[in-house]
């Protein structure tokens, strides 16, 4: 046993290192045993830790937009459900409970140490199909929640230590990859099983009673250490406004993200009244995803190695006048709200702590995770297909260095498709994979660049893609220029037409695919770039857009 | 008689083994690094390890040597000026990387720049597709240009990354054929000579890193044969490859030069490997803690565990190497408060300057050394390496300013505190290393070396259930010895893409072709490094997965057997229940890669006895020091490892000092073994 003397500044400590093991081995587990690519490559999944209460103690994310997803999740599954027996697991996808669209899954396990509820774990991963309008459960043109795809309440996957098969063939059958569906569900069930042993494990180690002060000592020490870091920061406060591009029957409409934000008696409260009501399309996103992008931004801002834990929560309020793009009631579809809507709420966060904090202004990055769809039938192959990519852009200038180039930003990190990979397993040609040259904002510091891949379609083909930044370009700061728009075309038979920035459309065989991501904004005046700077760029061919 | 040299050069010393290999005897020399000329050091230490042995120049039979010139090349961005040729229309594949950023909240770090300027990246008008086949061949033409900008950009070094090069290597050799004529000399490395794997990034970060490690590899290895040269040693100059064995000095510079990235570390395990396999251990976890980086490394049935997609400061490098995970963690580990009042440790480091407070360089901020010497686990006034002598009360003072007093807790338990929150962040690290990969600590001994490592080895292996800490005798002349025990080995990877379904008998066709060229490059390879061919053994495995899994697992392959490929296929079913506790023998079963592995035979060698033999018992107990247990300062007796019987058993607590490091024994039962090795046996508390 870890020695029970220990001060609980110490054994606080420890308990988090061991926490974040656990919540680690269960990610491991899960990489090594799940089929498809999302879980086991891109890594779209992440995995927690609650206390006996139910309060989230760890989590491994592996994406910033699950951060705020776990709090408070056996809570809303309690209320809804009752207490899960011992032996069982709860799976739930309702986007009101679990707080992601519907192909995000969460599995639950209580974890029992001679009768008594020491806790549970709970793992999120990205099923490749859960039903719907279009492959991937991701489609556009959907009005309500019902056309997205099978959404379960919390269910019993198993009881008494073993799996329920009706519950399995529900989701299977739901699915249109019911296998791959399948076999990821019981990864996630054996990444429970490693969670269920490792905190058993660590529990006995540290001990009863000592266990649960380390807890509290934990959660206390996260939300004082926040604090403390907000204290220079009392009584500021600013307001802005985003733009989320829509369009309805062809027309273009500018949806509006607004938030107040302001830091009283050590809260970071954001008020996002103000902003567009929710609308019968799905870019809406329920309060839980808004809440991991001020977690996101918090933590970005103040204190990127914070623990993620329940005592955060003492220490954000959020708050809106009604039901709206950023806290959508049922019936909202919502199959967008973390590729497109948890994007533009980071910007709207990111531009007030600007304001809040102007010596570590940051320029806004490009805006979106930029997600292609392509499904349809591989006559080469002989099969069907079902391909997902999100695309990285340029991020925003910082007030002391360049903007990466072609990087993920914000509240995704999923890595790309190999071309070669891309070839092999696809009816795919790819023309070109490089950066946008004049697509990231000019300035002392430049933005980054955003990358264009053209890809050949071999197959006739359905496209979805999820865009913004296709009309409103990311802005620069402190005198930074804006940066180079995002764009969707197709060519065909030398024809080129261009697509709007949130489709799903049939696509022709022979056509070529042009995908354009946005560049980051710049930050401070040109004229105050070094001059070497400056012919560095030119010699590299990376020259900064300049209106 | 038959002569053997290791050396073995680390960032602070550089060992030098001399073995008669037909007697056992040994002799071993350790001096200071020469940082920045490291052939002064290597070949003062061997011209004094032959006058110490009396053996003449022309007597020796091999010159073994593990460098870290590439390593320092990498971290130092201090390789050649290096140009890439890509397939056209992808200019970006290093500037791009798998789009992904290092951290997810910290928006200053990136990844690294790449090693290769745009301005020095050049398009080819070509294309190969998936299969192979040829959809544009190049135009030779087309190299005039691209070599005039060569020219004008001062390359040294040139890296060659066509797309699908892999399943058809024809364009990649035709551009390199026709830049070459241009340019006679040039460093040329085609990323399908390096690494014949598909995913483009990778493969050209590995072929690129080639490039980039040949000039300065090159001056190395010249300046380091003039100097054999110089002393009339004629013996082959072979180097040590990160993923084990050897290769000639030719090879070093030239194709494999990527093959040395971490050719130090690799002596390191193969000397850790060969020590473990004397002393009856199969099985263990290898953890080596200095003053900045703890780095664990894996042994499982006696061999040292390798992976193909390993990186080296943010580069991928898809050649074959040791698995070794590095934890920023170490003896001058930073302890501080944080704001929300818990004790942490690290990352921030006191690094070698200031070093830890007991160091007496100016350090004021209390480390993880600082705790053990506070504790009494390293002995206060005891003399280290540099002229250091350990000054306890600067120790005091610190975790006393620091830690203590902002807790309201004695130094002692701040100190244990230190300790405490440290080997909690290592033993997640261990944890990675072995539960992550499927493997059952429980069945692992730990074997601890480096100048922190045996002070925690047996905390942390008791935490992860362990049962036994091995401490082998001068860790640094282990590296000497692993080098000179390797034999010369070259690896072959090519893709190949069979599908086994259950219940079918497996035609091995398509792999018997594969295997037909690996062996045939494999000799082909060994005859050009001097190598009989008929001497060369080769072992063939099969990377596979489940149909639509993502992650393959290698199984070895014993081509011309009845049954080759069904024998396989039951292994991968096997060791697939293994590792992650399930199989699906109804599933297809995807064969996508062939690794073929030459060795030669290793060096005649007979077993030295590494530790020098005691003379009597109870000489070995030096002197007592006061040693914190279990909440009180005991009087616990230092042992002089030098002095220590074999056979023997003390309990603890104990200190045992040796030249390099102290090793801590708590309430558990140590012996020496017939090798020399410190056993602890730890007690199940």
């Amino acid at each position: 046993m870890i020695a029970i003397q220990q001060n609980k500044a110490i054994l606080a400590e420890i308990l988090r290192h061991g926490l974040q093991a656990v919540a680690e081995q269960m990610g491991a587990a899960l990489v090594r045993t799940a089929y498809s690519v999302n879980i086991r490559s891109r890594r779209d999944f992440s995995c927690a830790v609650f206390d006996a209460r139910g309060r989230l103690i760890a989590q491994a994310e592996h994406i910033p937009v699950h951060l705020g997803l776990f709090g408070g999740l056996i809570e809303r599954c309690r209320a809804r459900s009752g207490d899960l027996p011992v032996g069982a697991m709860w799976i739930v996808n309702d986007p009101w409970i679990s707080g992601s669209h519907l192909p995000d899954v969460t599995i639950v396990a209580p974890v029992d140490v001679d009768g008594a509820r020491i806790g549970y774990v709970a793992n999120m991963a990205h099923h490749v199909d859960v039903g719907g309008a279009a492959p991937g459960s991701l489609s556009l043109g959907t009005h309500e929640i019902a056309q997205e795809g099978l959404r379960m309440p919390p269910l019993l996957l198993l009881r008494d230590g073993a799996i329920d098969p009706t519950i399995v063939a529900l989701v299977a059958g739901a699915s249109r990859l019911p296998d791959m569906v399948s076999g990821d569900l019981l990864a996630q069930v054996a990444a429970n099983w490693t969670g269920v042993q490792r905190l058993t494990s660590l529990y006995g180690r540290i001990g009863t009673g000592a266990f649960e002060g380390a807890v509290e000592t934990l959660l206390a020490a996260t939300a004082e250490r926040l604090r403390r870091r907000l204290a220079s920061l009392e009584e500021r406060s600013a307001t802005c406004s985003e733009i989320l591009e829509w369009d309805t029957d062809g027309q273009e409409r500018d949806l509006v993200i607004r938030v107040t934000l302001a830091i009283r008696d050590g809260v970071i409260h954001a008020d996002f009244s103000g902003t567009s009501p929710q609308i019968a399309g799905p870019v809406n996103a329920t309060w839980l995803i808004t809440t991991s992008c001020l977690l996101y931004v918090a933590k970005t801002y103040l204190d990127p190695d914070l623990p993620s834990n329940q005592g955060l929560a003492d220490v954000i309020a959020l708050d809106s006048d009604e039901a709206s793009l950023v806290n959508a009631r049922e019936p909202a579809a919502v199959a967008l709200c973390t590729s497109i809507t948890s994007q533009r709420t980071c910007d709207v966060l990111i531009a007030a702590f600007n304001q809040l904090m102007p010596e570590q202004a940051m320029a806004a990055s490009s805006g979106s995770m930029n997600a292609l769809v392509v499904g349809g039938y591989d006559p080469v192959r002989n099969c069907n297909f079902s391909y997902v990519e999100t695309h990285g852009g340029g991020q925003g200038a910082l007030s002391d260095a360049d903007g990466a180039d072609a990087t993920h930003t914000h509240m995704t990190n999923t890595a790309n498709s190999p071309i070669e990979q891309m070839e092999r397993e696809y009816p795919f040609l790819v023309r070109r994979y490089g950066l946008v040259e004049r697509s990231g904002g000019a300035g002392r510091h430049r933005g980054g660049h955003g990358l264009v891949r053209e890809i050949e379609l071999l197959a006739d083909c359905v496209v979805t893609v999820h865009m913004d930044r296709t009309r409103h370009r990311p802005w620069g700061i402190a005198g930074g220029q804006a940066a180079g728009r995002s764009s969707l075309t197709v060519t065909l038979d030398g024809t080129s037409r261009k697509l709007p920035g949130k489709t799903t459309c049939f696509v022709q065989r022979g056509s070529v695919l042009t995908f354009s991501t946005a560049g980051g904004g710049g930050y401070g005046a040109l004229s105050d770039r070094p001059a070497e700077m400056q012919q560095h760029d030119e010699r590299c061919g990376l020259v900064a857009r300049s209106a | 008689m038959s002569y053997l040299i290791g050396c073995d050069v680390g960032g602070t010393f550089t060992d030098v083994c001399l073995a008669d290999s037909r007697m056992g005897r040994v002799v071993y020399v350790k001096i200071p690094t020469t940082v920045g000329a490291q052939a002064e050091a290597v070949l003062a230490a061997s011209a004094q390890a032959r006058a110490e042995a009396g053996v003449p120049a022309d007597a020796l039979q091999r010159f073994a040597h593990g460098t870290t010139v590439a390593t320092n090349a990498i971290l130092e961005r201090k390789g050649g000026v290096t140009a890439l040729l890509v397939t056209k229309g992808f200019r970006d594949i290093l500037a791009i990387a798998r789009q992904t950023r290092p951290s997810l909240y910290d928006a200053h770090l990136r990844r690294p720049d790449p090693l290769v300027s745009r301005h020095l990246v050049f398009e080819v008008a070509e294309r190969m597709d998936a299969g192979g086949q040829v959809v544009q061949a190049p135009d030779p033409a087309e190299m005039a240009a691209i070599a005039e900008s060569l020219l004008q950009g001062a390359v040294d070094a040139v890296a060659i990354c066509l797309l699908h090069s892999y399943a058809n290597a024809a364009h990649e050799h035709a551009v390199a054929e026709a830049l070459g004529a241009l340019l006679p000399g040039l460093s040329i490395s085609c990323s399908a000579d390096i690494s014949p794997e598909p995913g483009e990034f990778e493969r050209a970060s590995t072929a690129v890193m080639n490039a980039y490690l040949t000039p300065p590899l090159e001056r190395y290895l010249a300046a380091l044969s003039a100097g054999l040269d110089e002393a009339f040693v004629q013996a082959p100059v072979v180097i040590m490859q990160s993923g084990g064995g050897v290769m000639p000095i030719a090879a070093a510079y030239r194709e494999k030069a990527v093959h040395t990235c971490l050719s130090g570390p690799a002596s390191g395990m193969m000397g850790a490997a060969w020590t473990a396999r004397q002393a009856g251990y199969l099985n263990v976890v290898t953890m080596d803690m200095g003053g900045t980086s703890f780095d664990v490394g894996l042994i499982e049935g006696g061999d040292v565990i390798r992976r193909h997609d390993s990186a080296l400061q943010g580069f991928p490098i898809n050649v074959p190497m040791f698995d070794i995970v590095t934890l920023g963690a170490g003896g001058g580990s930073i302890a501080t408060i944080d704001a929300g009042g818990l004790l942490v440790v690290g990352p921030e480091s006191a690094g070698a300057r200031p070093g830890p407070c007991a160091y007496g360089k100016g350090g004021t901020r209390p480390t993880v050394t600082d705790a053990n010497v506070v504790l009494g686990r390293l002995r206060a006034n005891r003399q280290i390496s540099g002229g250091i002598t350990l000054d306890r009360d600067k120790a005091v003072a610190a975790i006393n300013a620091h830690i203590a007093q902002p807790l309201g807790i004695s130094v002692e338990e701040a100190a244990s505190g230190i300790l405490a929150v440290v080997n909690a962040s290592m033993s997640r690290g261990m944890r990675r290393m072995t539960i992550e990969r499927g493997f059952d600590p429980e069945t692992f001994v730990g074997m601890a070396f480096g100048g922190a490592g045996p002070a925690h080895a047996a905390d942390l292996c008791r935490d992860l259930g362990m049962r036994t800490v091995i401490v082998p005798p001068a860790p640094g002349m282990l590296c000497a010895l692993g080098v000179l025990l390797s034999p010369w080995t070259h690896s072959q990877a090519s893709v190949v893409s069979v599908v086994v379904r259950s219940g079918h008998h497996a035609d091995s066709a398509a792999l018997d072709v594969a295997v037909g060229q690996a062996r045939e490059a494999i000799a082909a390879r060994a005859a050009i490094d001097g190598v009989d061919p008929a001497q060369v053994t080769t072992t063939m495995e099969l990377e596979m997965r489940y149909r639509g899994q993502g992650h393959d697992l290698g199984v070895t392959y014993v081509a011309g057997s009845s049954d080759a490929v069904g024998d396989a296929v039951a292994a991968f079913h096997a060791l697939h229940a293994q590792r992650f506790g399930y199989q699906r023998p109804e599933e297809a079963v995807e064969i996508r890669m062939l690794r073929a592995i030459g060795h030669a035979p290793s060096p005649d060698f007979v077993s030295p006895m590494l530790g020098r033999a005691a003379e009597g018992e109870g000489d070995a107990v030096m002197t007592t020091t006061p040693l914190w247990v279990a909440g009180a300062f005991r009087e616990a007796p230092v042992l002089d490892r030098t002095k220590m019987a074999p056979g023997r058993r003390w309990h603890g607590p104990l200190l045992i000092e040796q030249a390099d490091s102290t090793v801590y024994v708590g309430d558990d039962a140590v012996m020496v073994d017939a090798q020399g090795n410190l056993v602890i046996e730890l007690s199940q508390q």
